[in-house]
């Protein structure tokens, strides 16, 4: 087996070890880019034999580092993996695609043919629909559209020994089908810890023909909730595609890290009491809301009547109405800024949990409270200035909050900091009943905490399947499930 | 000053068009405020804003969908609308600039504005012929592809830059005038939800196309319209000689 045979790129293995967030590194020396699922098979049986490791990458853009090594495993890039055939090309609702895909290129592909890709997020451009059902990726459209567990009719998937299994994939998947053991879901999530997803056949739902996006503002969370709820309800209802929040914190990142960015409050009927060197003091929090429907004017009447109520019942304090398509991508431009703007400006300490919607406001409270303290500690060990800064946003609807603790200009990791944080998000997040991990899946950086959040005979089982799987515990080792204990281990 | 601003309903700009029938499909497609008359709607705000404009009237030709398009402009900052009503396609399948330029005329003449403000084409026929036929007609100075502009302190002249290939013009007009807008004339602002809500209120007049006594006859007969052809994915090579050979008996670009 030739590690590398084509010599058409970059090979150095720099960008394979590393992940986006830079968080993470590997120290594989050896990356091997099937370009069939044969290839794939013949990889991983070689390495169950030898009991090599071996790690299934996507577009690396995860953020709990389940993408590279955590030694020297054998990195399984699946970029060379990138045919999408459509199937059913008069209603195109079904698009099959190997796993290497970049998401961006399937949605296109969808959209010229009238169809919606039903997930979407930020790293769009990058990564992989291969990694996105491995790690079931949520993004933006969850609420409308469902998770990739509803959305995946089939999978192809290679296991540890060699054997390819067709999950639905093949023939043309079904839309329905209820025979055996519904193995596929297995996968979704599974992180690449039971085999390797080198197909997906997924349902696309028609491109909406109307699109249409409001970017309000609120003086608080509460305000934001009821914004939510009343949007959810009454008034959007069913055209509401996507509702998330950003707080002021992030935002002025976002205006740090990128000055030239104008936010849709900026310009035009700003009283000059609200702004500072021509910006508007940007309020306390922000929400973009999206819809898609199938007709123009009936959605944007309901936007309309919708804002005179919020507006009336006192719950904005402004908000600009997109008025064609490319003010709807500039909304989302800033909203998908969020993330590179806290990696731009210092270390960031990433979180993405699960919550009641009205829980965020105490949960971010409490959080500031305790890295007010933390600072403070830290001051006193290392007698350096630290103002750790708390920006959060998400996607609210679905009680997804994404909070992240940049240390400004300071881009090392502080061990200490680190177990302070963790420790405090942990407990803040148990407390109300939440998720530590709302979509971002577990990696190498949260599979320690599943002794504290399952139950020992719950854990049991999931060891049972992994071994069913992978007898010698070659995928992506280290990850996903923490080591096993004494009682929850094989006996 | 008094300003009427021309704004053309469009397809949206990031709307992937097809062509059925001839022409381009516009059922159920996203229309929005051409850019470039967005910028014209822009350009008379600030006018207004500077207290060198007293009144800015927004004009639309077109479907009565226009008037969703006028309510973009009066949420901008216009005070209020015309509509001229007509069923007759506007993307230079039936109506076109000549005739446009004839009804924009009888407003003229009616409102009697200082300014004419208007995108430099409209990015569905590309035309950029109405500016300078409507300043034609009304014997008035015409300046396009404005990149900026100064309403002078007499109250009566205006001074403009104009992009051109060969570097900026700066010229110097007396009013009335025809301006026509480009891009980098303004970055237009986003019409605020409040804003949008205060132009419901405000006056949309319909006129009828067909009551402006304006010759509305097509002269221009459109004889096709297709979509571009589709670019050819690229292939890679292994090595010169077989470039040569392609380049040589494939593509015949070299002997």
């Amino acid at each position: 087996m030739a590690p590398n045979n084509d010599n058409d790129d970059d090979t150095s293995l720099e960008k394979y070890n590393v992940d986006w967030t830079g968080h993470y590194r590997g120290s594989s020396s050896i990356v091997v880019r099937p370009k069939s699922t044969e290839e794939v098979s013949r990889i991983l049986s070689y390495c169950h034999k030898r009991r090599i490791g071996v790690v299934p990458q996507g577009g690396n853009t995860g953020l709990v580092g389940g993408s590279v090594g955590i030694g020297g495993e054998v990195i399984l890039s699946l970029e060379k993996m990138n045919n999408i055939e459509c199937y059913g090309k008069k209603d195109g609702s079904v698009i099959r695609a190997d796993a290497g895909c970049i998401l961006e290129e399937l949605q296109n592909y969808a959209a010229k043919n009238g169809n919606l890709v039903p997930v979407d997020l930020g790293a769009k451009g990058s990564c992989q629909i291969g990694g996105n059902v491995s790690t079931n990726a949520g993004g933006v459209y969850y609420y409308r559209y469902g998770s990739l567990h509803a959305n995946v009719l089939g999978l192809e998937v290679v296991t540890p020994t060699g054997d390819v299994l067709n999950l639905g994939y093949d023939p043309v998947s079904h839309l329905k089908d209820n025979t055996g053991y519904h193995l596929k879901h297995l996968f979704i999530g599974g992180e690449g810890t039971l085999g390797v997803v080198t197909k997906v056949s997924l349902r696309c739902p028609p491109l909406p023909v109307s699109r249409g996006a409001m970017w309000v503002t609120c003086a608080s969370l509460s305000d934001v909730v009821r914004v939510l709820t009343l949007a959810r309800t009454d008034h959007l209802n069913e055209i509401l595609a996507a509702f998330e929040f950003m707080d002021r914190d992030v935002l002025e990142l976002v205006r740090a890290a990128y000055p030239s960015i104008r936010f849709p409050l900026d310009i035009g009927n700003v009283t000059p009491a609200t702004t500072i060197n021509n910006d508007t003091i940007i309020d306390p929090y922000s929400i973009l809301i999206e819809t898609h429907g199938s007709d123009n004017n009936h959605d944007r009447e309901k936007l309309e009547s919708f804002f005179e109520c919020i507006m009336e019942e006192g719950l904005v304090v402004d908000g600009v109405m997109a008025q064609n398509l490319g003010q709807i991508e500039d909304f989302w431009k800033i909203r998908e800024l969020c993330n590179p703007a806290t990696a731009a400006m210092g270390y960031v300490y990433k979180y993405d949990i699960s919550l009641a919607a009205i829980d965020f406001d105490s949960f971010i409270h409490d959080m500031k409270v305790r890295l007010i303290d933390a600072s403070h500690d830290q001051q006193k060990a290392a007698s350096s200035d630290k103002n750790l800064i708390c920006g959060n946003w998400g996607h609210i609807i679905d009680g997804n909050l994404h909070c992240n603790i940049v240390s400004p200009n300071s881009f090392e990791r502080d061990s200490e900091l680190l177990k302070i944080i963790d420790e405090g998000i942990f407990e803040e997040v148990m407390k109300r009943n939440g998720s530590i991990s709302a979509e971002h899946g577990l990696g190498q950086y949260k599979n320690e905490y599943m002794t504290r959040i399952k139950t020992p005979s719950t854990l049991r089982a999931m060891y049972d399947i992994k071994r069913v799987f992978d007898p010698h515990g070659i995928m992506n080792p280290g990850k996903y499930l923490p080591e096993p204990s004494a009682e929850s281990s094989p006996e | 000053m008094k300003v009427l601003v021309g704004v053309k309903r469009v397809v949206d700009y990031a709307v992937k068009v097809n062509v059925k029938n001839g022409s381009v499909n516009l059922n159920n497609v996203k229309m929005s405020l051409n850019p470039f008359c967005e910028i014209a709607v822009e350009e008379a705000c600030r006018l207004k804003e500077s207290k060198a404009a007293e009144e800015i009237i927004a004009l639309s030709i077109g479907p009565k969908q226009c008037t969703e398009t006028l309510r973009t402009a009066l949420a901008m900052g216009c005070d209020r609308a015309i509509h001229i009503s007509t069923d007759m396609r506007t993307d230079y399948m039936e109506l076109q600039p000549y005739a446009i330029a004839k009804m924009i005329q009888k407003i003229v003449d009616q409102e009697q504005p200082d300014l004419v403000l208007l995108g430099k084409q409209g990015i569905d026929s590309d035309c950029g012929q109405t500016g300078p036929m409507l300043a034609g007609f009304l014997g008035w100075p015409q300046i396009t592809f404005a990149a900026n502009l100064t309403a002078n302190d007499d109250g009566k002249s205006i001074t403009v830059e104009r992009e051109t290939d060969s570097g900026t013009e700066t010229i110097d007009a007396t009013l009335p005038a025809v301006v026509t807008c480009d891009l980098r004339l303004n970055e237009p602002r986003y019409a605020t939800l409040p804003n949008i809500m205060k132009a419901k209120k405000k006056k949309v007049d319909t006129i009828n196309a067909d009551d402006l006594d304006v010759d509305l006859k097509t002269y221009n007969e459109v004889v096709e319209v297709f979509e571009p052809i589709g670019r050819k994915a690229g292939v890679s090579v292994d090595n010169v000689d077989e470039l040569l050979d392609k380049l040589r008996n494939e593509a015949g670009v070299i002997v």
